[in-house]
């Protein structure tokens, strides 16, 4: 087995174990807060948006698999360019497989899925754009928070922080200016800005377009990973 | 066409903000041979393995393993194993996982290999990383080192918190590795004394710089220290290569370069072979004044 398939059953192997864990964490939970609550007489379920919840294990599974694995993947004589594959390969798998169960509850249970799932409550019925919706978004968050991940380690906290705000800050600032400075582009922006946060008031757009937006998202993250993990250090 | 072997370290470069690690070292270490890599703390030696084994990237020039380029290159990196002194396995697992984890890296890696020795350190393999001591840390880390067949073992002060049995234990296992495999190792200590007796190449830096790099054995025939009544030395001394002097009441040692001369050293002054120890610090205070 070489180092680079060896390294990735090792990745693959952990994210499987840890999202297991998670999913079975989530609902033992869920189902004993609903518990309590069907005993204390409230209707229906406690929970709603429940599907926002996997955006805390994309981004935690990332952080802690880069801090842990990233020296040990470089002690273990793989190349910058070997590990980057592997991380990139553990965003996709878990982005999938909780695309997948999305998939799964809005297919087998919609009724009961549709107030914690993502999509259901904006588009009638689960369709295979609803799932590349998710995956996109599942994506995105996952390479952004690996880009960010890889920048802390690269160049301290500090920066990093100064780093993502002033990326949010072009964001909040950018849009209304752009909106000022080009006449008859606030309708679009706006839509575009409800559409890419989800807003089921989003107005004339597809989810195929958000989709789009969010492919584009990860694929700068992912480049932006790879471009400040060429010279990363374990120290 | 003969194939280059060894490690070549060409105009490496290495600068943290302002600071320069390593400045523009070019230098070899030919291979099957024991290395004993010196320096003063902050000399650059960590920076050099560290460059060498791909943890570190260097800010320009370039490392060659057997004439490949090393950094970031897979069949190059292959053929290392860097021992460094923190700890980049995960802290979380049992000592014996990781080394069943480690064989699926390395065809190199025998597991088996790995738990005799850490044994042999006294070290429990069922036990977690993160719960181990320093010593048994660089102990388990030891026992991988020595059980990875590569060709090029690199050694970043591999002796860090053992007491004085296991080092005695690690200098032997060392020493049978290099019998048996007879592969290149480099090893980069303060204990100079303790490897005097192993290593056949000596490579001393100095803020980042290459200060000399001989066999051990030309070192030690390079210089010789004389003993005796101050006045008496420094007649001795004059017109010779005195590298530094210790003084101690009317008694005066001065290290000096190159053969002894027994006709001017007469009877008043005792004369003796100089340790690599006592060469390397006089040859470090002369550079840092």
């Amino acid at each position: 087995m070489t180092k680079l398939k060896a390294a990735l059953a090792y990745e693959t192997k952990k994210t499987a174990c840890n999202l297991g864990l998670f999913v079975a964490g989530v609902a033992a939970f869920v189902g004993a807060v609903d518990l309590i609550a069907l005993a204390s007489g409230y209707p229906g379920m406690a929970f709603s948006g429940l599907y926002a919840w996997s955006f805390l294990f994309l981004g935690f599974a990332t952080i802690v698999a880069f801090n842990r694995d990233w020296p040990f993947f470089l002690q273990n004589g793989l190349t910058r360019a070997q590990s980057f594959g592997v991380f990139a390969a553990m965003c996709v798998f878990s982005s999938v497989a909780l695309a997948l169960l999305d998939g799964v509850l809005s297919s087998a249970f919609p009724a009961a899925w549709k107030a914690q799932s993502l999509v259901m409550f904006q588009i009638d019925g689960y369709s295979a754009g609803a799932f590349f919706y998710v995956l996109m978004l599942n994506l995105a968050v996952s390479f952004s928070v690996l880009a960010g991940v890889v920048l802390r380690k690269r160049a301290g906290a500090l920066l990093t922080a100064l780093a993502l705000v002033a990326i949010v800050a072009v964001l909040v600032a950018g849009a209304p200016t752009l909106a000022a400075l080009v006449s008859g582009s606030a309708v679009p922006i706006a839509g575009l800005i409800e559409t890419v946060a989800g807003s089921p008031y989003a107005r004339d757009v597809h989810l195929a377009q958000a989709a789009v937006l969010y492919a584009l998202a990860a694929a700068v993250a992912a480049g932006a990973a790879w471009a400040i993990m060429r010279r990363t250090e374990a120290r | 066409m003969s194939e280059e072997r060894g490690i070549r370290l060409e105009r490496l470069t290495k600068r943290y903000g302002r600071t320069t690690a390593l400045d523009d070292v070019s230098l070899a270490f030919e291979p099957g041979k024991v290395h004993a890599l010196l320096g003063r703390n902050g000399a650059g030696k960590s920076t050099m393995l560290g460059v060498v084994a791909n943890r570190l990237v260097p800010t320009s020039g370039c490392v060659l393993v057997d004439g490949k380029p090393a950094t970031d290159h897979a069949a190059s990196l292959a053929k290392l194993h860097a021992f460094g002194p923190t700890d980049l396995y995960p802290s979380w697992m049992c000592v014996d996982r990781l080394f069943r984890e480690l064989a699926r890296f390395s065809e190199g890696f025998d597991p088996a290999a790995a738990l005799r020795t850490v044994r042999k350190f006294d070290v429990d393999p069922t036990r977690r990383i993160d719960q181990l001591s320093t010593g048994q840390r660089t102990a388990y880390r030891l026992a991988v080192a020595l059980a990875t067949d590569v060709p090029y073992l690199l050694l970043d002060e591999p002796v860090l918190g053992l007491d004085a049995n296991a080092r005695e234990l690690f200098y032997r296992l060392l020493l049978e590795d290099y019998l048996e495999k007879q592969r290149t190792v480099i090893v980069a200590t303060h204990l100079i004394e303790e490897v005097a007796n192993l290593v056949e190449q000596v490579t001393v830096i100095d803020r980042g710089r290459l200060l000399l790099q001989a066999s051990a054995d030309e070192l030690r025939a390079s210089g010789h220290s004389v003993t005796g009544r101050a006045k008496d030395v420094d007649a001795y001394c004059e017109g010779r290569d005195v590298l530094g002097t210790d003084e101690l009441g009317g008694l005066k040692v001065a290290y000096v370069r190159g053969a002894c001369d027994a006709e001017a050293a007469g009877d008043r002054l005792a004369t003796a072979p100089m340790s690599l120890q006592k060469l390397f610090v006089k040859l470090t205070e002369r550079s840092g004044s």
